[in-house]
């Protein structure tokens, strides 16, 4: 008999046919639940469509329906990629099997081959069905065009890459380690390691480090949570094949107006190339290093030192990133304690499961000594504030503009089946762009270094773009009182000013099409795209609370129980007149002034607002606006303008009022922001808490204004006092005091505040 | 033809097997024998090629057998631990050797299914540990090797079986000028398959010769002294399982060399007479390993 290169070809040929018919079964898998989920997703999309036509926007095709589904593919790709590798190269943790394959008449080579071959194949066509079924879903249900394609074949590559990144990083594992066990962990381990190191660097400089340099923790914008600007997290999406189409959310889809959410360029291709670069090297690797394999290893744990060294590694720096995410929750000390004894945990417990017997474990307890090192090290770089990068404060003319988020300056509400939530979120400010200006925000970001860490639950987060292109992020968390209050002063500006007055007196500003463009241009691509938004994002917020978007404006007696509607009492040009007065009113008041004021108002200016959002109201009035404006007897022009009006506003008497019912703030459960010992309650906040329990229309309960277990005092002296001391909440308050709510014989009610000294 | 020459393999700081060099002609049986864990298993698997050697190689007909395809093809390995795909039939098996093996033999394969009796569509995983090792077998010779490598091959075979499998590999042998290492336990299955014999002992081969001379080279004797001789006028001789009872004493001696030296030294004692006879393989064995015994006297007390 004679053995020939044709032999071995047909062993060759048998071994890819057995691959081709068991290497299909995880890329289909993941295929389908990947369809599923782009499915659902749009298919989601269009029964909202056909239920609430007034909500979703029109869309000529929309190809994928969210970036968190689409993550959640990317991660299943990756790890399917790896699971297939493992099953491919199963066999070398076997010693029975390696017995079998490795005696036949077919090289490692060709064994490595083969299964790389096979896998391949099913990885390119598994990635193009979830694709394609969007596709087919857009043809039937919208349309297709060659911007469509364009995404569609991003989409696929991308898939792809996430597959193949996986199968290379599975493959090598599996022919390096000794058993399956090690190979799904190392596997696994690795296809989550940029995830776990972003998030890591992404711990240790918003949680750790004092003075957040780079990244921005709690920048939010009214009426939404999307990150103010361009973060470290941001940055690093591009480092994470999970993650990274993030980047990219909207391409593929287009609204009916002709515009394209988000057009592909260039640069987005980087990422994906990179990553089927290192996905295709690691492929590459894998039939070397099999030849490099010792049989004998088949079956054996730890036999790989550098795989368990860096497994070790990742699980510690996991560990560590979810201890130091406590620092919201627990005390300082505590955390930056778990922070350390965790991860060594961590490993030695890892280090105790691969070794298993009690002397192999004492040999490797120095990877535990390696941790326990790297670990102190990342703290020395924690305490040191990044060797003092958070001091540094730019040089004014470096500066091309800036923007501010101030210590919690707005309120919002949120429902949920369990409940309402009301907490305070950061507004961003600007762009700051003259001298003035500028100054005014350097002068805080110095008041924020120096009293960093002094105080509690205020924070200042600031943004720079720089002339040379660069930007400069810092976020300060718990700054003091003072360094609170400085912030506030963005009122002050320039900027501010000229925008109230631009927002109050310009009929031209259309708050209609100001939304619409910014929802069309949320995802820009560049480098200001987020500076942009935000500015688009706080002209809708005062809008909101300035707006003519409803056109309706009324004006209120200081107990905000009895208003009237300016359209009947004024023109639209004596309206307008009114505006401007405001205009003049509000740009010459200081930060004090307007968030910490303490006389009482003569009159409430309420902006109306999206009604939707508001249970029906009892009161006397049209409308209740989220931004409540309380007119000052300081506020001349507009005082003085109001009285050329005969108002004639219902004041209510102690002979109005059945009973009231005193909470102190102290009971109150609602979040509010703080500034030293000043509680700044919304208005809104106080008007909405007077409203029982009713049904919102998603269907969720409002819960009751927590006055239900107060007792009724019907002591007319005591209802006579508490009337006339009573105000209504606009500002930052001292924290001692209560809330009263006045139940009107007509059986309507209002909620005011008494400060301490007035209570009985 | 089977080559190994040099081959030494060590596992981290242990080493199995050192320095270990036999050959096995075409149409020849090479039986391993060796203590438990002398390496036996670790010799074959470097020369199927699962192993690599750290030196020395294992040539098939002159090529090297690591991770060589071509050659390989020509190599049928039965380990002591079998693997069956999950779920498997027996023709399911056979179809897989075919597919790996390109001089498999479908209608060999029925045949010697019907010599052991075994049906092709019974599932693998519910056959005995002796009928596991019939199936492999009939793959092996079914995929008509030149080269065969057999761990402890015989081991659940009851004699019937066994002695087909022997008059099986024999045949097989003798027709197709196939080289065979077996290793096993059974000394006396050995001694009637194979040509050659090797001993694994202390990581080396200690013993490489015919089977046919494993007589001539090894002896044991009884010599009647004329006087009682102490034991330790003989300790100082070659000579293994030494007893002296008086005039009395028996031993073994292994290899031609210390066989002239034996002989050489009963001439200037007083013997009176001696008896010498051939050793069997299982006394060469035995006798080689003596050293490792422990006194089981004392194990208990």
């Amino acid at each position: 008999m004679t053995y020939s290169k044709s032999s071995a070809d047909y062993s060759a040929r048998y071994d890819l046919k057995r691959c081709l018919k068991s290497q299909w079964i995880f890329p289909f898998v993941a295929a389908l639940v990947a369809s599923f989920i782009i499915i659902t997703g749009l298919q989601n999309y269009f029964w909202l469509k056909e239920t609430y036509p007034d909500r979703a926007s029109e869309y000529i095709h929309i190809l994928m329906p969210s970036a968190k589904r689409v993550i959640v593919i990317m991660m299943g790709y990756i790890l399917m990629g790896a699971l297939t590798a493992v099953q491919g190269f199963s066999f070398l943790t076997s010693v029975k099997q390696c017995n079998v394959y490795l005696s036949m008449g077919i090289t490692r080579k060709q064994l490595s081959k083969n299964r790389i071959t096979s896998t391949l194949i099913y990885l390119a066509v598994f990635s193009a069905v979830p694709v394609a079924a969007s596709l087919i879903l857009n043809a039937v249900k919208l349309d297709i065009s060659g911007e469509l394609i364009s995404a569609a074949i991003y989409y696929f590559l991308a898939l792809f890459t996430a597959a193949v990144l996986g199968f290379g990083i599975g493959s090598v594992f599996t022919v390096s380690v000794g058993n399956i066990f090690e190979s799904l962990v190392f596997s696994f381990t690795a296809c989550f390691m940029p995830m776990i190191l972003t998030t890591c660097i992404e711990t240790i400089f918003t949680y750790l480090v004092n003075g957040a340099v780079f990244v921005n923790a709690n920048l939010g914008m009214n009426g939404g949570f999307t990150d103010f600007c361009s973060t470290l997290s941001d940055k690093l999406l591009l480092f994470d094949p999970m993650k990274y189409l993030e980047a990219v959310e909207g391409i593929g889809t287009k609204y009916a107006s002709g515009t394209a959410e988000r057009a592909l360029s260039a640069s987005d291709w980087f990422p994906t190339i990179a990553f089927l670069i290192i996905g295709v090297l690691l492929v590459a690797l894998t039939p070397k290093l099999f030849k490099k394999r010792q049989a004998e290893n088949a079956g054996m744990f730890g036999m790989n030192k550098g795989a368990v060294c860096f497994a070790v590694t990742i699980i510690a720096l996991a560990v560590f990133a979810f201890s130091g995410s406590m620092m919201f929750y627990w005390e300082k000390t505590v955390v930056y304690a778990l922070c350390v004894i965790a991860p060594c945990l961590a490993a030695l417990i890892f280090i105790a499961i691969i070794y298993r017997n009690k002397k192999d474990i004492i040999k490797n307890l120095k990877i535990v000594g390696a941790v326990a090192l790297a670990d102190i090290l990342l703290h020395g770089i924690c305490f040191t504030g990044v060797l003092g990068i958070y001091t540094h404060v730019p040089d004014i003319e470096d500066i091309e503009y800036a923007y501010v988020s101030p210590a919690a300056s707005d309120f919002i509400t949120t429902f949920s089946n369990s409940g309402r939530t009301e907490e305070f979120i950061s507004e961003v400010y600007g762009k700051f762009d003259s001298e003035e200006d500028l100054k005014a925000v350097l002068a805080i970001h110095e008041k924020a270094i120096h009293n960093l860490g002094k105080g509690e639950h205020n924070s200042i987060g600031i943004v720079y773009k720089m002339k040379n292109g660069s930007e400069i992020i810092r976020y300060y968390r718990d700054v003091s009182d003072e360094a609170a209050r400085e912030s506030l002063k963005v009122i002050e500006t320039t900027w501010y000013r000229d925008l109230v007055t631009d927002l109050l007196t310009n009929d031209d500003f259309d708050a209609v099409k100001a939304e619409e463009e910014l929802s069309n241009r949320r995802y820009e691509l560049s480098a200001d795209r987020s500076f942009k938004n935000a500015e688009y994002e706080l002209k809708w917020n005062i809008v909101s609370l300035y707006t003519q978007y409803s056109g309706e404006i009324a004006i209120t007696n200081p107990t905000l129980s009895y208003g009237l509607p300016l359209s009947e009492i004024m023109t639209k040009a004596q309206q307008k007149q009114l505006r401007q007065a405001l205009a003049e009113d509000i740009t010459s008041m200081t930060a004090e002034d307007m968030f910490f004021n303490t006389s009482k108002p003569l009159y409430y200016l309420n902006f109306y607002l999206d009604e939707s959002w508001f249970p029906e109201s009892k009161f006397n009035l049209i409308y209740l606006g989220r931004e409540i404006v309380p007119v000052y007897e300081s506020m001349t022009n507009t005082v003085n303008y109001l009285k050329s009006f005969n108002l004639n506003l219902k004041q209510v008497t102690p002979q109005d009022v059945d009973s009231v019912q005193v909470l102190p703030l102290e009971d109150r459960f609602a979040i509010n922001a703080r500034i030293g010992d000043s509680v700044h309650y919304r208005l809104d906040m106080i008007v909405r808490g007077s409203y029982k329990s009713a049904e919102y229309e998603t269907g969720m309960t409002v819960y009751g204004d927590g006055f239900e277990y107060c007792d009724n005092i019907t002591d007319n002296t005591v209802i006579e006092k508490y009337l006339s001391a009573q105000r209504a909440l606009a500002c930052f308050i001292g924290d001692k005091g209560a809330f009263v709510k006045f139940n009107l014989k007509d059986g309507t009610t209002f909620v005011g505040y008494l400060a301490e000294n007035s209570l009985q | 033809m089977i080559e190994v020459k040099n081959l030494t393999k060590k596992f981290g700081s242990f080493t199995a097997v050192e320095n270990i060099s036999f050959s096995v002609e075409d149409s020849s049986v090479y039986g391993l024998i060796g203590y438990n864990g002398a390496g036996k298993t670790t010799l074959l698997k470097c020369a199927a090629g699962i192993y690599r050697t750290n030196t020395g190689k294992v040539l098939l007909d002159g090529e090297n057998s690591y991770d060589n395809g071509e050659i390989r093809q020509g190599l049928f390995y039965i380990p002591d631990d079998m693997h069956f795909f999950t779920n498997a039939t027996v023709e399911a098996m056979a179809r897989f050797y075919k597919g790996m093996y390109k001089n498999f033999d479908m209608a060999l394969f029925e045949k010697l299914l019907k010599v052991f009796s075994l049906h092709k569509d019974a599932k693998l995983r519910g056959f005995s540990k002796g009928m596991k090792r019939q199936a492999e077998i009939i793959f092996g010779l079914a995929s008509r090797p030149k080269f065969m490598l057999l761990d402890e091959v015989f081991d659940g075979l009851d004699p019937q079986k066994k002695e087909i499998c022997k008059n099986l590999f024999l045949e097989y042998i003798a027709d197709s000028e196939c080289s065979v290492i077996i290793s096993s336990h059974s000394l006396g299955d050995l001694a009637n398959l194979c040509d050659h014999v090797g001993l694994i002992n202390g990581k080396k081969l200690t013993i490489n010769c015919c089977v046919d001379d494993i007589a001539v080279m090894n002896k044991k004797f009884r010599v009647l002294f004329s006087q009682n001789i102490p034991k330790e006028k003989l300790e100082v001789l070659p000579v293994k399982n030494l007893h002296v009872q008086g005039p009395v004493a028996t031993f073994h001696v292994l290899g031609s060399d210390n066989l002239k030296k034996v002989q050489t030294a009963m001439h200037v004692l007083p013997v009176s007479e001696i008896t010498p006879a051939p050793l069997t393989l299982e006394e060469v064995f035995l006798s080689e390993m003596e050293d490792e015994s422990n006194d089981l006297q004392q194990i208990f007390s």
